[in-house]
């Protein structure tokens, strides 16, 4: 049987704690009113995937990334 | 506010690290993950410059002003939250006390407006607006995004913050 986003997004957060050792996550969802739950899930699944890929970068610091003069 | 990730390390004894990802999203911004010692801030690579400064300032809120009773890796409950019960009370008939994560996440918005778009100088930004200054100049100035710089000028959020400083004294 097919899992659903919040399923897999529940085993894949665990993991993700377990390896970590997190003991707190925390997400910034822009307009969350008009937001469904399963999309959100997968949402941050692909976050994971992307995390898993190591397609991130480090920001090395946030003036140097983000001033924008 | 750029020195603001050494200042919240060298205070909280707690190494920050900042990310940029390339993945597709319409609503998730950011993600902050927390260990004892140490938090990554991920951000979604492709927003604006001024998006991703309002991103990354809330999850460094939440590293400031959360308790470690505020703190969850039940990551479900934390999304439905934020999706169902209205954080920044823009609809919000629930008479009921709100539940610690919607609670530290009001706190962490209202938190990062303030960093962000000051108490101090909103009176002169409403009266710069009210004389034809567009909010895009002001928010242009302020590095904010536009729709942040509109919001935190509306009663709505002035309603939020009196909000939030009633729970903190409860």
């Amino acid at each position: 049987m097919a899992t659903t986003p919040s399923e897999e997004l529940t085993k894949r957060i665990a993991e993700r704690v377990e390896e970590h050792e997190l003991v707190d996550v925390k997400f910034y969802l822009g307009n969350p009113g008009e937001a469904s739950f399963d999309v959100v899930c997968e949402e941050v699944g692909r976050l994971y995937d992307a995390l898993g890929r190591n397609e991130f970068r480090k920001v090395d610091t946030f003036k140097d990334s983000y001033k924008t003069d | 506010m750029d020195d603001l990730v050494w200042v919240v390390q060298d205070a909280y004894g707690i190494s920050i690290e900042i990310f940029d990802v390339d993945f597709e999203a319409t609503h998730l911004r950011g993600y902050l993950e927390r260990g004892e010692k140490a938090a990554s801030i991920y951000i979604r690579e492709d927003q604006s410059d001024f998006y991703k400064r309002l991103t990354i300032t809330k999850e460094l809120v939440h590293i400031v002003m959360d308790e470690k009773e505020d703190w969850s890796v039940d990551a479900l409950t934390t999304l439905d939250g934020l999706i169902i019960s209205h954080v920044l009370g823009e609809e919000d008939d629930n008479t009921d006390e709100p539940d610690g994560v919607i609670v530290s996440e009001r706190l962490a918005v209202v938190g990062a407006a303030e960093i962000l778009f000051p108490r101090e100088i909103r009176a002169a930004s409403k009266k710069e607006v009210d004389e034809g200054k567009t909010i895009k100049a002001i928010a242009s100035e302020l590095e904010i995004p536009d729709a942040a710089a509109s919001w935190i000028l509306t009663e709505r959020y002035t309603e939020l913050v009196d909000t939030v400083l009633a729970s903190m004294s409860d």
